[in-house]
């Protein structure tokens, strides 16, 4: 479902043609909340689905999700899981994982076609960064004035 | 049995990974093939009738730029038309005293952009009209100021175009004014780029860019871009060519799917494989000979 909006908000939400990354905010909140091997698992599905809706390289999203998944599950501490969703650490793991994300997928599949990684990380990797984190901020501060599960 | 599940179950999180892994690079094998254009298929109709359900909620940051990019059109065409016609007047008399054919003009379908994504550095637009008006994979997509995108996969009712702004789309263009041909393609930002056009050549800023008889996709002439800016590439006899787009696949709302007549292609088709056929008889005679 998250990643039907991802595709087709795209009209509403883009700026400069870049749109904040709504599987890597989801793919943090299960980083966060269950740990490394639902993580990658997550990752992958999310990366593939993404790839098939939105007629890109199989596999590329799915690659780029997982090893995010993969990496920062080993910060997970089920303890600290609450406090993290509803603080700012939350905001630092999707910055994180959009960043680990816009890495892999810039070396896997952008590097050879010419556009140098100064300009995808500045006018690409780097502005869906940025909105992504400026978007993780709304469920930070819904998550911080519920219960969560 | 036991240890083998014990091992499994301790190093879970790296067995996993390398399966999905593993996974992804089959899954990007398989991306091109065949077998997966079903698949494409698939996701163009469901993405594109999601997209026609709320296509009708005007975007007005879109609506308010293309009105402002037509009004200047209107009036670059405007000052245009009337040195046109008279050119077109001498054309046409010049090509009748040369005997040479007239030359055939673009068969355009008018049709709605119903979606627009961006995901990593792809950009794809969404078409109201897929297969059943006539449209098919490759085709070129343009608005009334020029090149916006190429084709990608159709559906019966729907149309998915990959736009410029693309890291895999490459386009054989030449500068209008001294023919001097180039390769397109994106490199990030607003700006597309011509690469390797040697610094010798005369290229100039402001120069338009069109679309190339190299190209087998797009027809010729298509406006590209204007040039804005050059740049030497450092320790090479080449320089860098940024083209301002004429076009912003983000910027419009509707645009044209250039149809092409299937007759004509055959037989173009038809005389370049012949003639291929005809030098690489040459060639392997040319070859034998040598042998000899």
């Amino acid at each position: 479902m998250l990643v039907i909006v991802q595709v087709l908000a795209s009209r509403f939400l883009s700026i400069g043609g870049a749109m904040p990354d709504l599987v890597v905010i989801f793919l943090a909140f299960i980083i966060i909340a269950r740990g490394q091997l639902v993580a990658e698992i997550a990752g992958f599905f999310l990366g593939l689905a993404l790839d098939i809706l939105s007629s890109g390289t199989l596999g590329a999203h799915a690659l780029s999700l997982t090893l995010a998944g993969f990496l920062l599950g080993y910060f997970y501490d089920e303890e600290l899981a609450k406090q993290r969703l509803r603080n700012w650490p939350f905001l630092l793991f999707v910055f994180a994982a959009s960043v680990i994300t816009n890495l892999v997928y810039y070396f896997f599949f952008t590097a050879g076609s010419g556009l140098s990684f100064i300009n995808y990380a500045t006018e690409r990797g780097g502005l869906v960064t940025l909105y992504t984190v400026i978007a993780a901020i709304l469920p930070m501060y819904y998550w911080s004035r519920q219960t969560l599960y | 049995m036991r240890r083998l599940l014990n091992l499994f179950l301790l190093f879970k999180e790296y067995v996993v990974l390398t399966l999905l892994v593993f996974l992804s690079f089959f899954f990007m094998a398989l991306s091109r093939s065949t077998e997966v254009q079903p698949l494409r298929a698939v996701t163009t109709i469901l993405v594109g009738s999601l997209q026609s359900l709320y296509s009708w909620i005007p975007n007005p940051f879109t609506a308010s730029s293309e009105n402002e990019e037509l009004r200047k059109h209107n009036i670059l065409l405007s000052s245009e038309l009337a040195q046109l016609r008279r050119a077109k007047g001498e054309n046409e008399e010049l090509r009748k005293l040369l005997g040479i054919k007239p030359r055939q003009g673009w068969k355009l379908l008018a049709t709605e952009i119903v979606g627009k994504t961006s995901i990593g550095d792809r950009n794809m637009l969404t078409l109201s009209a897929g297969e059943s008006s006539g449209i098919k994979k490759g085709m070129a997509v343009m608005t009334d100021g020029g090149l916006i995108g190429r084709v990608y996969s159709t559906s019966g009712g729907f149309t998915l175009v990959e736009g410029l702004f693309n890291r895999d789309m490459r386009v054989a263009v030449k500068i209008a004014r001294t023919r001097v041909d180039g390769i397109l393609g994106w490199e990030g930002g607003d700006e597309l780029v011509v690469r390797d056009v040697p610094k010798g050549l005369d290229v100039k800023e402001g120069d338009l860019v069109v679309t190339s008889e190299y190209s087998t996709f797009f027809p010729s002439e298509v406006p590209v871009g204007v040039i804005s800016k050059l740049e030497p590439e450092p320790n090479s006899l080449f320089r860098k060519i940024y083209l301002t787009p004429v076009a912003h696949p983000f910027r419009v709302e509707h645009c044209y799917v250039v149809l092409k007549d299937e007759a004509l292609e055959a037989e173009k088709a038809a005389l370049e494989t012949k003639a291929a056929e005809e030098l690489n008889k040459k060639n392997t005679v040319g070859s034998i000979k040598k042998k000899k």
